[in-house]
């Protein structure tokens, strides 16, 4: 149960929703946007953060869209994980927001899961692997900027701005894939590794949550495993310490044990879309 | 056993259709107008001094009635060892240790007061194991050990951090071993943990004008409960009702005083009103008592044909912050030390150690976990002296006239280990082989372990019950015993059933106690409540009986020999057709003429264990064991090599139960035991920091096993009577645990030609083995 | 635009009645179903989604009703285990050992129930995947597992 009561917000547009973020401010409450909710209920209960005011994103339309748009795939940021992971256009990303538990994954949104306090954001993973765009609201308007622009191990919005939508190019949405999940040992837990893997013409793309303090797509580690020629288990291994950060080490595993099992993600990878060298 | 109608039937529980339907009011499921609500503040540091605690802010926060502190309630509270502050005073002895109260009109408003106490603590050096509690010069976690009550057959020792010490000495151990062909030495460990019940704890207190307290609890131990409360708070007995509704899992956590006492005080420092308690689920896990945490050291001696001559065993009980169950777990240990062989040589120590972990309690299994380092052990002798695992063990089993480690004479009723050993090898097939590699980097192997245990409990401990009727024959019954999850109320059912020869379904049974109606009961715990509930029943249906023939003998004109009770009548035995439906008799006889004789009959039945003493101190030697269930437990585990992940596929147990009451119940209990084995052998247990604080108190963070990770279960009886038992049962709560871990370790460590001798198994555990073996 | 502050008098449609409560926005809606309406079926098991025994459905889909705000769900279908008797599910969970405590039963059975409404012969992996979204200490999830078949057999 939540302590400190707060002021709840149902806008139904984009443009209520930022303004009664604002007004929220104004006020002197800290406000949060909800989707799932299922983050903001939790931490506030064990007093992690203190919302005095939220801002519901369901009733938002372009928040909840799914579908295509002008060649792209459109990604609402309050759509549910249950609801990306039934919908076939991007393979990639419905495996990778295969993650907590079906029951969960019916509250637990997309935006919830790349913008919320975790640090794991698994699904943020194939967007970072495309040209990815996302669609951000906030007191000045909408904005539309690539999503590297906006996200460097985590999402980092203007002032008072959310994510709306990440649009995706439909053609490289059906490119080949590999998705690669491990834990510790219970199939239901946060990832020791999550590794995401798209093959374009030019080679292999890859990005990796829950090894490092961030998710993260490295281009060394992406060339390493492009080299013609070299041997899967040792561009694996090269590859795994190109990436430039500290690995993980927490009670659910050692940064050891973590980078094994990121070499033998790698390999497996490209033993199964860059082929055997 | 045959001639019997409804013993060793499938008979659906009574309380089923409630539970499917949501219906069962649990303890904190009735929540009647005028109740406060409070919440605990609870401790950052394992060890530290409270410095001050300001609580004005807090007291004038909005709906708060009162706050309380540890210097408010200045009672050292415990079951056999008074250790222990309601709220800590002085300092605080682990994380999570409750250190102040706030008590509100709602929930939320008193937790929101929580956050306006303020507490100045000065950390303490923290203890953060039993090796350093036991070293020279560590700091005490108690150093008032002297002051504290206690019962006479706990002896702390002042001025260390030992809460109890059990001797066992038996033959000439120091002789035995230096004579032994062959020995085998090897330290063992597992961390403290957690039951993880469904139900977190809960409790509601009020004192009445009159001054009777009520308690409403989520209690396993309601007797246990009003016992302790009335020694420590000077209450008569009858003046403390505590109210026990069935139980959301147990599992030995909700046995012992819990969030009674606190709340019986919390009450009273608001005037007696209504005070409702309930832990969060990170209180639940790391505030309340859970699973004790053990390290252990053994050597094993044994003839070149594996028979073993000598044990020498230390077995070292992390006890956490406080002694609560513990130094009887640790007792218990000592009990049972050997594991069920024959060994006639032994010295074994148990302690129970204090350290600033978090504490423990009763938990399935009650100390009797060291049979994994002894399985363990046997395995090694096994693979020196090339002798089957499996022989090994029937070589060594326990037997009819073999003595336990106190020196007690394993009596006729003693289960077939050989036969349970054999049965459990063969249902996980192990003539197929104990190791053998299937491809892709992956190894299968498979492991054994035997059990034993018996109820770890007072000599004293009872059970009572007690029958009433109703106008149509049916029959009502009262019992001390819980509803925890296991049915034992569906056992008692049938045995009154089978008494009275009539269907289980006119047996009503009465599901909520209270200590001022029911019968007596020690505690649903130690697996012993429906046989010592079942004797009871049996001597209350028999009484019942006599009462009803008694009265039918004067209408019927005959003696009361010559009847009998069957199918909801009382009849002549040689004359069925004459007789009178017990409807007619139950609440008195009336004759036509309307004179009435007899009166209500009222069935009683109480049981008490019989025969048990106390310990020597030296030796050990005594009978404080009612019954030893047996049996055997085997896994069949897939490990990879790669990375050392491995699934659990079979799990297997052969157990010498005697007869089998209600055989899906029964089923069902040990496949949940065996499920909660695997999860304390794998994923549990608490991980701390250097501070000595536990990381994975959050059920986020503590896996339990969830569905679809369970592997196929297999479970055998076996049929050697208890003659003392009810239908010849023997208890069975509990044995399942035992055996599971010891398997699981033996068949892991085949798998990977590496010895692991320490709880959890996880992947990274058996990677690590795996590399530093240099395959 | 709506807002709530303080109190609010929230109208929810509850197992196919209107029901109205004064709640909070800050409270869920296990507290509000518990405390407000006096349905008792959902648990507070850890306040934290992990264990599931705090399950109801919402528009027939299972969530965790402790991790979402009664005044998020105005407008929407809820239903508790107290909406539900006597049904398949229910039935098999008695006939197969489906419970010991009971704590996490009605947890299960909704979700077991939701699960046979959207795939009424589920495979092993759909079965798996919905329902260790439920944690259960008592039973090792056998009677569990059983009891879910015996509800999806095929009619004869």
């Amino acid at each position: 149960m939540i302590p400190r009561n707060l002021v709840y917000n149902r806008p139904e547009t984009l443009a209520e929703a930022a303004s009664a973020f604002a007004a929220a401010r104004e006020e002197g409450l800290q406000p949060y946007y909800l989707a799932g909710g299922t983050e903001i209920t939790t931490f506030a209960r064990r007093g992690l953060i203190a919302p005095g005011a939220l801002i519901d994103l369901k009733n938002v339309p372009e928040c909840r869209q799914l579908g295509r748009e002008d060649g792209e795939l459109v990604f609402g940021a309050a759509l549910t994980l249950n609801e990306i992971v039934g919908e076939g256009s991007f393979p990639l990303l419905a495996a990778a927001a295969k993650i907590v538990d079906n029951t969960v994954r019916n509250r637990l949104t997309l935006g919830g899961n790349i913008a919320g306090m975790l640090p794991y954001r698994e699904t943020v993973l194939p967007f970072l692997l495309t040209a990815a765009e996302a669609r951000l609201f906030g007191p000045e308007g909408e904005r539309e900027v690539p999503l590297a622009e906006v996200f460097s191990r985590r999402l980092k919005p203007g002032p008072g701005e959310f994510l709306v939508q990440l649009r995706v190019p439909e053609a490289e949405a059906s490119l080949p894939w590999f998705r690669r999940r491990r834990v510790k040992q219970s199939r239901l837990d946060y990832p020791l590794l999550t590794l995401c893997v798209l093959r374009a013409g030019e080679g292999i793309r890859l990005a990796v949550a829950g090894a490092f303090d961030a998710p993260v797509r490295s281009r060394e580690a992406e060339e390493i495993v492009n080299e013609a020629g070299a041997p899967a288990a040792d561009r694996a291994a090269r590859a795994a310490g190109a990436f430039g950060l500290r690995v993980r080490d927490d009670q659910r595993a050692s940064a050891e044990y973590r980078e094994e099992l990121l070499r033998g993600a790698l390999e497996e990878a490209i033993r199964e879309l860059g082929g055997e060298g | 056993m045959s001639g019997l109608h409804f013993i060793g039937k499938p008979y659906p529980r009574q309380d089923g259709p409630d539970k499917v339907h949501g219906r069962v009011r649990y303890t904190d499921d009735v929540r009647p107008a005028g109740t406060l609500h409070a919440a605990l503040l609870t401790s950052p540091h394992a060890h530290a001094r409270i410095v001050s605690i300001d609580t004005r802010a807090a007291v004038a926060a909005p709906g708060v009635t009162a706050v309380a502190t540890g210097e408010d309630f200045p009672i050292l509270l415990g079951i056999y060892l008074g250790d222990k502050s309601p709220l800590a005073r002085g300092k605080v002895r682990q994380f999570g240790e409750p250190v102040a109260a706030a008590i509100a009109d709602t929930p939320a408003e008193a937790e929101a007061a929580l956050s306006l106490i303020e507490v100045e603590y000065r950390p303490l050096p923290p203890v953060l194991s039993v090796r350093e509690a036991l070293a020279p010069g560590a700091p005490l976690v108690h150093e008032e050990m002297e002051r504290y009550s206690r019962i006479p057959a706990i002896l702390p020792e002042p001025g260390s951090n030992v809460a109890n010490r059990t001797k066992i000495l038996k033959g000439d151990p120091d002789r035995a071993m230096a004579e032994a062909a062959v020995t085998v030495e090897q330290e063992f460990s597992f961390p403290p943990g957690d039951h993880v019940a469904m139900e977190p704890r809960a409790a509601r207190a009020e004192i009445r004008p009159d001054g009777r307290v009520v308690i409403r609890s989520s209690t396993q131990a309601p007797f246990v409960v009003r016992a302790l409360m009335s020694r420590f708070f000077g209450l008569p007995p009858g003046k403390i009702e505590i109210v026990a509704p069935p139980v959301g899992g147990g599992f030995g956590g909700k046995a012992g005083i819990q969030l009674e006492g606190l709340a019986y005080l919390l009450s009273r420092k608001v005037g007696g009103r209504p005070v409702r308690l309930v832990n969060s689920r990170e209180r639940d896990i790391v505030s309340s008592p859970g699973h004790i945490g053990m390290e252990a050291k053994i050597k094993i001696g044994a003839d070149r044909a594996g028979r073993l001559t000598a044990m020498d065993l230390l077995y070292l009980f992390d006890s956490g912050a406080s002694a609560d169950y513990a130094v009887n777990v640790s007792r218990a240990g000592a009990i049972a030390c050997t594991g069920p062989y024959r060994v006639d040589n032994v010295r074994a120590e148990s302690l129970c150690v204090y350290t600033n972990h978090p504490f423990a309690t009763a938990y399935r299994g009650f100390g009797h976990e060291v049979i994994f380092a002894v399985e363990r052990a046997l395995d090694r002798l096994a693979g020196i002296l090339k002798i089957d695992p499996v022989e090994l063990r029937v070589r060594n089993a326990i037997r009819p006239g073999d003595t336990s480690p106190t020196q007690s004479r394993m009596d006729p009723n003693t289960g077939d280990l050989p036969g349970c050993l054999r049965r459990a090898a063969g249902l996980i097939g192990w003539k197929q082989g104990a190791r053998e590699e299937v491809g892709e980097g992956k190894v299968r192997a498979r492991g054994i372990s035997a059990f034993w245990k018996a109820p770890a409990m007072p000599p004293n401990a009872d059970a009572g019950v007690i029958l009433t009727f109703n106008e149509d024959g049916s029959i009502n019954l009262n019992s001390g015993i819980l509803e925890i999850g296991s049915g034992s109320y569906s056992g008692l059912a049938q045995i009154v059933a089978e008494r009275f020869r009539d269907d289980p379904g006119r047996v009503h049974v009465n599901f909520q106690v209270n200590t001022a109606h029911s019968p007596h009961d020690w505690a649903t715990a130690a697996s012993r409540s429906l046989f010592m509930a079942g004797r009871a029943a049996i001597a209350a249906a028999d009484d019942a009986i006599a009462r009803i023939k008694r009265i039918a003998s004067a209408p019927l004109k005959c003696p009361e020999d010559d009847l009998e009770v069957a199918g909801g009548r009382v009849f002549l035995r040689d004359d069925p057709e004459l007789g009178l439906d017990l409807a007619e008799v139950v609440l008195g006889y009336q004759y036509p003429d309307g004179q009435s004789i007899g009166g209500q009959v009222i069935g009683r039945g109480s049981y008490i264990s019989r025969g048990l003493t106390g310990l020597d101190p030296e030796t050990g030697e005594g009978r404080p064991a009612l019954e030893w269930t047996l049996g055997a437990e085997a896994v069949t585990v897939e490990v990879d090599l790669s990375d050392g992940t491995f699934r659990v596929l079979e799990a297997v147990c052969a157990m010498d139960v005697g007869e089998v009451i209600n055989p899906p119940l029964a089923r069902g209990n040990v496949v949940g035991s065996m499920a909660m084995a695997l999860g304390f052998a794998t994923t549990e247990g608490f991980v701390f920091d250097d501070r000595g604080r536990p990381l994975n108190y959050l059920l986020r963070d503590f896996k339990i096993p969830r569905f679809g990770e369970h592997p196929r279960y297999r479970v055998e009886f076996l049929r050697t009577p208890q003659k003392d038992g009810p239908y010849g049962a023997r208890g069975l709560g509990e044995q399942g645990v035992l055996g599971i871990p010891g398997a699981l370790a033996n068949a892991v460590s085949r798998a990977i030609a590496r010895p692991i001798d320490s709880l959890p198994i996880t992947p990274e555990k058996i990677w690590r083995l795996i590399r530093e073996g240099g395959r | 635009m709506i807002t709530y502050r303080g109190h609010a008098a929230l109208k929810l449609s509850v197992n196919g009645e209107v029901r109205e409560a004064v709640v909070r926005p800050a409270d869920t809606l296990l507290h509000v179903l518990r405390d407000r309406l006096g349905l008792t079926g959902a648990k507070a098991g850890c306040e934290n989604g992990d264990c599931g025994a705090c399950t109801v459905l919402l528009d027939g889909k299972p969530v965790k009703s402790c991790m979402v705000l009664a005044v998020e769900v105005e407008g929407m279908e809820i239903t508790t285990i107290e909406g539900l008797s006597d049904t398949p599910v229910q039935r098999a969970f008695l006939e197969e050992a489906g419970f010991q405590c009971g704590f996490c039963t009605p947890g299960f059975i909704l979700n077991a129930h939701a699960l046979l409404a959207a795939h009424p012969r589920p495979d092993r992996e759909t079965i798996r995947d919905w329902l260790e979204s439920n944690l259960c200490r008592c039973t090792g999830y056998e009677g569990i597992e059983n009891a879910v078949a015996s509800a999806s057999a095929p009619r004869e």
